[in-house]
Parts: C-alpha cells; sequence; structure tokens
C-alpha cells in the first residue's frame, strides 16, 4: 500500500486520539504543501549556479590531480550560507534541495574526465565543432538520465529496507539537522570542519606554491633529506618508519575525509580493511617472494605492480561477483520495491515517489539517444585516408562494411577497387588501425548499434546498482573500474578499433553510475532530514543533464588552452595530466594488444559470488572493493572505523553517534571546501 | 562453528585469491610442455639481482613469443615461472588448490549460514529476544503522548517546538534503534518479501517523523504538528503488518 491511498483529511483529525485505524487514513500528498519550502526557485538557482561551478572548477583539477571530490557537502554548506544566511528565509529542506540539485550538476565531471580524454591522448581531434564532441556530450546526457531514473525505483531497497548507511548522505544530513541539534553539536560540526582543514591543509602546500610541501617542513625534514622518506606530500609511510620490508605498503593518506568516512561506516568498514589487507599484505609480498614477478620489479615497485596485475583485476572481478550475488539475494525486496513504486503510480497526483511510467519515459528517451550516438559514431569510417587512392576521407566518401567496421573510400571507383582486393590485404589495412573484428561483426551496422545500445543501458543498469551499494556500505564508489570494465565490453563486441564508440559509452557510463551514487546519497540525506522523495527525484532527473554539457564545454576549453600554448591536448607535457584517463589508455591498447587479464576478471568474480553466499551478501563487494583501491586510503579510512568502534565501546553507542558523527561529518565537509577553493584557485592561478 | 566458518571463509578466500595469481604465470614445463604458442608478457622468477639487464629484452611494441630456444635460455638462466599473455585451465598449475578454495568458500558459506539459522531460533528464547512490537507500540504511545501535549497548546510557541524535538530525538535514538536492530530476526521470521512490506511502512514513518523534526528546527509549527500525527498513522500501519508474536 502507498501513502496515498487513504484519502481522509487530516484536519479532520482529533490530534489527542491514538485510535490505529483513524490514524491510518492521513492522505500524505495534503501534508506536503507548498507552507512548508521545499522546492523553490532560490533553491534551483542556488543549486545550478554552484553546481556549475563547483563542476568546471572540480573537472580542471581532476584533470590535473587524477581524483574528484563529491559536492554534496560543499553544497550544504554554501546552500545554509546563501538560503539561510544570506536570503534569511532557507529552511532545512529547501537546502536539502539545493545541494541535491548542485550535487547532480558537479557529480558529472569524474565520468567525464577520467573517460573523454582518452581521446586525446591516442591522437583523435575533438574540438567544439566536432559531430563526435556533440555525440560524446549527448551520450553524457543520457547516461546520466539513465543512471538517475534507474537507481530510483531502487531507493526503498537500499534506503527503506536494507538500510544502508550512505556515509556521506548521512554526514550531510548531519550538517543540514544542525540548527535544530543543539548549539553544542553544532560546535563539533565546525570544530570537525576546522580539524579537516588543519590536517589536509600541509598535503596542499606545494599546490599553493608554499614552499616545497610536507616533506620539506623543517619539523619533518631536511632541504637534503625530506621527511627522511617516510613522509611525502599526501601520505605517511609507517611501514619504512616501522622498518618493515619494502613489498609491504603500510602508508597512510592524509585524508580527513577517508577518516571521516570510516567513522560513519563503522564496524562494517573493517571487512574493507581486511579485504585490503588481503591484497596488500598477502598476495603481493608473498607474489614477490616466491618469484611470481618479474625480475625487473624491485621490492618498492611490488605493490604497485602487484596492483595492476593482479589486484586490481581480481578485485574487480571480486566487487563484480560479489555485488551480482546481492543483487540476486534482494530479489525480494526490490520485487517488494517495485511494486510499492508501480502503486504510487496509479494513485491520483502521484504518491512520494515518482512513478513508473515517468521512470520508463525517462529510460526510453536516454535510450534512445545512446543508440541514436552509438548509431552514427559507430558507423562512420575507420580509417582517414582512402586505402586505394590514400586521398583523406571527407563527407561525400563511399563507406563498405568489412570486418564489422566502415571503410571509406574516397571515390566509387575506390570503392569497387578495394571491394576487388583479397581478405588478407583488407585485414592488413585493419590490422595497421589496431582493428580486429568483435563479436558483432555480422550483424547489420544498426542493428549492431542497438545491441551495444542495449547491453550498455543494462550494463549501466547492473553498475548503478553496485556503485551504490558500494557507496551506500563504504562511501568509495569504483567508478574507474567500471569505466574499465565497459571499455573491454564495448571493444569485444564491436571490435578493438571502435574506440570512439567504446568511449562514447563509457562516458555514458561513469556519469551515469556516479549520478546513481550521487542520486542515492542525496536520497539518504533526504530520508534523514524528511524529505520528500518524489521531489528529490524530480529536480535531479530535470536538471541532471545539465552536468555533462559543463564537463564537456570545460574539457574542451581546457584542451584548447593547452593546444594554443605548442601542446598535446592532454597528458605528459601539459599542466592536466589526466591520469585516470592515461590508465585507461593502457586498458585500450591492452585489449588491442591482447593483453587482458580476462580470467582474473572471471576467477574474482566467481570468488566474490561465493563470498556473498555467507552470512553477510555484501562481503564480496567490500573485500572486493578494497582489494582494487590504493591501499593508503583504505589504512586512513580503517582508522576511522577502529576509532568507532573504541569509541562506541569506550563511551557507548549512543555517544559515539551523536558527537562522532557530528564531527566526522565536519572532517569531510572540511577537506572538501578547502579541496574546492585551492581548485578554484587553481583554475584562476593558471 | 562461527569461528570454524569464518576461519574456512577467510583462509579459502587466501588460497584462492593466491592461486589465482598464478593463472597467467605457468611453470617453464607448462609453457615447454604447451601445444600453442604463448606470448611472454615478462620473464619472472629468477631473483632481483640485477634490474637493469633484464633476461629478455623487447623489440619495441613487437610481442615475444616463447619459442623453445627462449624457454631454454630462461630455464638455463633458472627462470621457473613467466607470465603470459595467455590463459589455459590445463596450464594452470595451481588450478586444484583455487578448486580447493572454492569448495572451502562453499563449505564456509554453509557453515555460516547454519549459524546465523541457529543464532535467530536461539534470539526466540524471551529472555535475551529483542522484542519488535513493544518497541514499536512504545514509539507510537510516546508519539501519541507528544501530540497531545503539543496540541493542547498548554506551552509557549518555542518550548512545544523543543519539546518535539527533544521527544523525537528519544523516538528515534532508543525505540526505533530497537526495533532496526530487530532486522535479521524479523527476516528470519517473516521472510523477506514481508519484512519488505512492514520496512516500507516503518520507513514512511520515520521519514514523516524526520520532517517534524525538521520543520521544529525550522520554527514552523502546523508542519512539524501534521508530520507528526501522518508519522503517526503510518507507525500504526507498520503494526498491522507485523505479527503480534514476532
Amino acid at each position: 500500500m502507498t501513502e496515498d491511498q487513504n484519502g481522509s483529511n487530516p484536519g479532520q483529525s482529533n490530534p489527542g486520539q491514538s485510535n490505529p485505524g483513524q490514524h491510518a487514513g492521513y492522505a500524505d500528498n495534503r501534508v506536503f504543501q507548498s507552507r512548508y519550502r521545499e522546492v523553490t526557485c532560490s533553491a534551483i538557482i542556488f543549486g545550478v549556479v554552484a553546481g556549475t561551478v563547483m563542476n568546471a572548477a572540480i573537472t580542471y583539477a581532476g584533470l590535473k590531480l587524477g581524483f574528484t571530490i563529491g559536492g554534496s557537502a560543499i553544497a550544504a554548506v554554501l546552500g545554509f550560507g546563501v538560503l539561510r544566511g544570506m536570503l534569511g528565509r532557507g529552511t532545512i529542506l529547501e537546502t536539502n534541495v539545493a545541494q541535491t540539485i548542485a550535487s547532480a550538476v558537479n557529480t558529472s565531471n569524474s565520468g567525464i574526465i577520467f573517460t573523454v580524454p582518452v581521446l586525446f591522448l591516442i591522437g583523435y581531434e575533438l574540438t567544439i565543432t566536432s559531430l563526435d564532441f556533440w555525440f560524446i556530450t549527448l551520450a553524457g546526457v543520457a547516461g546520466a538520465v539513465l543512471g538517475t531514473a534507474f537507481i530510483i525505483p531502487l531507493r526503498k531497497q537500499m534506503i527503506d529496507i536494507e538500510r544502508l548507511r550512505f556515509p556521506t548522505g548521512t554526514a550531510v544530513a548531519s550538517i543540514l539537522k544542525s540548527p535544530g541539534a543543539g548549539p553544542a553539536k553544532a560546535v563539533v560540526l565546525v570544530v570537525g570542519i576546522v580539524v579537516g582543514m588543519l590536517i589536509f591543509i600541509p598535503t596542499q602546500f606545494e599546490t599553493l606554491g608554499w614552499g616545497e610541501g610536507l616533506s620539506h617542513l623543517p619539523f619533518i625534514g631536511t632541504e637534503s633529506k625530506p621527511a627522511a622518506g617516510f613522509v611525502d606530500d599526501e601520505s605517511v609511510n609507517a611501514g619504512k618508519l616501522l622498518g618493515l620490508p619494502r613489498q609491504f605498503e603500510l602508508i597512510f593518506a592524509i585524508a580527513p575525509f577517508a577518516l571521516g568516512a570510516g567513522y560513519l561506516t563503522g564496524r562494517a568498514g573493517l571487512y574493507v580493511l581486511a579485504g585490503g589487507i588481503l591484497a596488500y599484505f598477502f598476495l603481493t609480498p608473498v607474489a614477490f617472494a616466491w618469484g611470481w614477478m618479474p625480475e625487473t620489479v624491485t621490492a618498492e615497485q611490488a605493490p604497485s605492480f602487484g596492483f595492476g596485475a593482479f589486484n586490481r583485476p581480481l578485485g574487480i572481478g571480486v566487487l563484480l561477483g560479489g555485488a551480482m550475488m546481492g543483487v540476486v539475494f534482494s530479489l525480494p525486496a526490490i520485487r517488494e520495491a517495485l511494486k510499492s513504486i508501480m502503486a504510487a503510480g496509479k494513485v491520483e497526483g502521484g504518491g512520494e515517489e515518482l512513478g513508473a511510467r515517468t521512470l520508463a519515459i525517462s529510460v526510453i528517451t536516454a535510450f534512445i539517444l545512446l543508440f541514436l550516438t552509438a548509431d552514427l559514431v559507430g558507423n562512420r569510417p575507420l580509417n582517414h585516408n582512402c586505402p586505394v587512392s590514400g586521398d583523406p576521407i571527407d563527407r561525400g566518401s563511399v563507406n563498405i562494411e568489412y570486418g564489422g567496421y566502415m571503410i571509406g573510400c574516397s571515390s566509387s571507383e575506390s570503392a569497387a577497387a578495394w571491394d576487388a582486393l583479397e581478405g588478407a590485404r583488407k585485414d592488413e589495412l585493419l590490422a595497421s588501425l589496431n582493428a580486429r573484428p568483435g563479436l558483432l561483426a555480422g550483424l547489420n551496422p544498426h542493428l549492431r548499434a542497438a545491441v551495444i545500445a542495449v547491453v550498455g543501458s543494462l550494463w549501466i543498469w547492473l553498475a548503478g546498482i553496485i556503485i551504490a551499494q558500494c557507496t551506500g556500505m563504504t562511501d568509495w564508489s569504483p567508478i574507474s573500474g567500471m569505466a574499465l570494465l565497459t571499455v573491454v565490453l564495448v571493444l569485444a563486441l564491436a571490435g578493438s578499433g571502435a574506440v570512439v564508440g567504446a568511449v562514447l559509452i563509457g562516458a555514458a557510463l561513469c556519469v551515469a553510475v556516479t549520478l546513481a551514487a550521487d542520486m542515492m546519497q542525496d536520497m539518504k540525506t533526504g530520508y534523514l532530514v524528511g524529505a520528500q522523495p518524489r521531489r528529490q527525484q524530480i529536480v535531479e532527473l530535470a536538471l541532471v543533464g545539465i552536468g555533462p554539457v559543463i564537463s564537456m564545454l570545460t574539457l574542451i576549453l581546457i584542451a584548447n588552452s593547452n593546444i594554443k600554448q605548442g601542446g598535446p591536448a592532454f597528458g605528459p607535457g601539459t599542466p592536466t595530466t589526466a591520469p585516470q584517463a592515461q590508465a585507461l589508455e593502457a586498458v585500450i591498447t591492452g585489449v588491442q594488444g591482447g593483453e587482458m587479464p580476462y580470467a582474473l576478471y572471471g576467477l574474482g568474480a566467481l570468488v566474490g559470488a561465493l563470498l556473498g553466499l555467507g552470512a553477510f551478501p555484501g562481503l564480496g563487494v567490500l573485500v572486493g572493493l578494497s582489494m582494487y583501491l590504493p591501499f593508503h586510503y583504505i589504512a586512513t579510512y580503517g582508522i576511522g572505523c577502529v576509532v568507532n568502534i573504541l569509541i562506541s565501546r569506550w563511551k557507548g553507542s549512543d555517544w559515539a553517534e551523536s558527537w562522532g558523527v557530528p564531527f566526522s561529518a565536519g572532517l569531510i565537509v572540511g577537506e572538501s571546501l578547502l579541496a574546492l577553493v585551492i581548485n578554484m584557485y587553481i583554475l584562476f592561478a593558471d | 562453528m562461527r569461528w570454524l566458518g569464518s576461519l574456512l571463509i577467510w583462509g579459502s578466500l587466501g588460497v584462492g585469491t593466491l592461486a589465482a595469481v598464478t593463472a597467467y604465470r605457468p611453470s617453464l614445463e607448462a609453457v615447454a610442455a604447451s601445444s600453442s604458442p604463448l606470448t611472454l608478457n615478462a620473464p619472472a622468477g629468477k631473483d632481483h639481482q640485477d634490474p637493469t639487464t633484464p633476461l629478455v629484452s623487447p623489440d619495441g611494441d613487437a610481442p615475444i613469443v616463447l619459442s623453445r630456444e627462449l624457454v631454454d635460455r630462461l630455464r638455463a638462466a633458472d627462470v621457473h615461472r613467466v607470465g603470459v599473455r595467455e590463459f589455459a585451465f590445463s596450464r594452470w598449475s595451481e588450478r586444484y588448490w583455487f578448486l580447493a578454495a572454492i569448495a572451502g568458500l562453499v563449505a564456509g558459506a554453509v557453515l555460516m549460514r547454519r549459524v546465523a539459522t541457529n543464532e535467530a531460533i536461539s534470539a526466540t528464547d524471551e529472555e535475551t529476544k529483542r522484542d519488535p512490537v513493544r518497541a514499536l507500540n512504545q514509539a507510537a504511545v510516546e508519539i501519541d503522548a507528544l501530540i497531545e501535549k503539543v496540541a493542547s497548546g498548554s506551552m509557549e510557541g518555542k518550548d512545544q517546538l523543543q519539546q518535539i524535538l527533544d521527544g523525537l530525538d528519544v523516538v528515534q535514538s532508543t525505540h526505533f534503534e530497537t526495533f532496526i536492530a530487530c532486522g535479521p530476526q524479523l527476516i528470519r521470521q517473516l521472510g523477506l518479501s514481508r519484512y519488505a512490506q512492514l520496512m516500507d511502512r516503518f520507513a514512511a514513518a520515520q521519514r514523516r517523523l524526520y520532517r517534524a523534526w525538521s520543520a521544529a528546527a525550522d520554527q514552523n509549527e502546523p508542519e512539524s504538528l501534521d508530520s507528526l500525527r501522518v508519522g503517526r498513522a503510518r507507525l500504526y500501519e507498520a503494526l498491522e503488518r507485523l505479527p503480534a508474536d514476532a
């Protein structure tokens, strides 16, 4: 039953009575009227403006540093300042809507910057006037809508039924609720923010141009011997300090957000720590000691070699298998959640949840957009010059399909000559373009694009669930791992030469999954402050398409600026090295060169699925996630988990919750806020 | 039993993943016996004495095929394993370890499920059982009392709102927490589908009460009171879905 199927008027109720039958008769929509400010023009305008500014700043910083920051906590704090402080009328729920919009507009940046720059790195040209630019942008928009629409039906299952923690969502709710939580908790929140900033700022000294970095500070190191090698600008190498062999990587990131997220996760986070220990303190040292690594790998290099060669592929596999098993175990709850949403759609005026029809329309529209872009990109010539005449290929060229690719010929005569060539000669051309036929090579080109769009959409749905589960349990979202799998999947289907198509679907997926995770974080915040889910869902779905456009425009602006200065668009030799895109480039060249360790993904998936068979279905997800993430963040995160457990034992779980949550929220906000300020500084200074 | 189950799962996980690491690193004997040509990723195993002079130097991007001569040369250099690009189950020398680990994971999962079932059964012992019905009933009674107190208009506006904030804090942190902690017990008793239906109503109630709290913090008394009433109604709906003997 939904919340609106009973139609009595709340005004007719006698508030003093507690007759269950009578209370059950309230119609929720009558109470969710506009007298309590929730979705307002100020909230929408603030959300869009704040989200746009954060998106541009974080896109730039992400291309430079290789990671991005979430926008919810920042937007919540800024929203309070603007809506409540400056305009003097913002309510908790209005600020919640503002942060929902701001983070939706901001969040897509990681999806774009982890994928699109790879096209520049492998030699493609992308300008604002090129069709590919707009196709990829549209794919990003389609991904944003798909990711949001796909995850909405799972809100009930993940938040209401499974009651996943969503640490950032909980932290943001703690910020939003601070006005009513009493002055003492507000002070604790502010202290947390200040402490977070104080911990984080030393890691940014070099970026800000304040000296040579943390490791050169006089009380830590000297100019000739900075920090004796155990402190660098972002981490503390406790392993070196303790004299552990070099292949044991006991490093703690100086990252207050990881500390705060670990605290908010609590005991469940210990499984994450256990997975990290398995990968970095068992598999890597044993593989090194038993001679399973190349002879050129030194003890110091063993952790990073182990990460790339087996920990990452195994971890992604375990994560995937664990998540799929989690979905299987949750099927009854998912079915009930879907039934509840279907029923909500039948209620006049809509229920508390966005109805199935709206979601279906959104999904179909986004799918069509994805199919059209995949079709248009996938069915353009693979080659830049005619294989017969050598002339450049232009719009008037004749395209002939071969091996699942379109081969452009400069004229019909050239096309006839190409047709007459032997298969071996044609294969030579494909080989020279690193283009092996894919699994769908035998299909009609449009059908192939449709199949890729269907598989891409299904994969977006599954990946969205995986990412939402990961963020729900731990706050970590393995986006780059999902991007990697997507690109591998599309290249396997369409062929190793279909790089633009793979990046296009990869970008759509990355945008989708980041937004799926963000949506669920925002819905968790909304739950904790009592927001109506439907309203949050509508504003997010309506405005989510802005983000990919902002990210793509910022990206192309930076690329043009780098090219104007005489360098490449991205990568080494530019201020924006795009580290994540470089990793993806390695994957694409790996697929083209036949170097992908597919078996490790499969073996990992089997192990992950079986881990989920036990008493705790999420175990595979937690272990896989930590094998795949760099250990220094896991280690700091683990400290947060352990501190939570110790405080709960010492002072009781109520105390740990009441005071620890606002402080941890402060740590997350402190780092995010300062990182945004520094990103803006970098943007304008450059 | 729990201890044994955990040991089996974590031990099997360690053995299984360690065995998986060797999937692309067959022994030179297996490479020599392979009928299909293998491509070298990087030689492995000798020692780490001189990283500047690898045994095999790649020629540009060209793949290095493991010819018989190369295998012999690696053997002579005391190399035991090599990294290759191709995987074959039959060539994977640690496959039996992996299969044993899979069996261990299955056995561990079965054990842990048994332990969980036994613990849930023992939790039905009246002395140790958390009582979800009682927790929800008490929450409903306290909310009723809160609504009555606030609606009677006996207090100043600010005091009324503070009363709502304090009252809801207590309900959320005590009775609701107790009810939520009963989740595993309720899933065993009701099954996941009925548990989901129950939590659907409970969550609707809890969200309404959070809304009442937010409205009170925003000094919006009418909204807060309305939300309290709707939240209470949802709570009774949740109680209706909860069997009395749960």
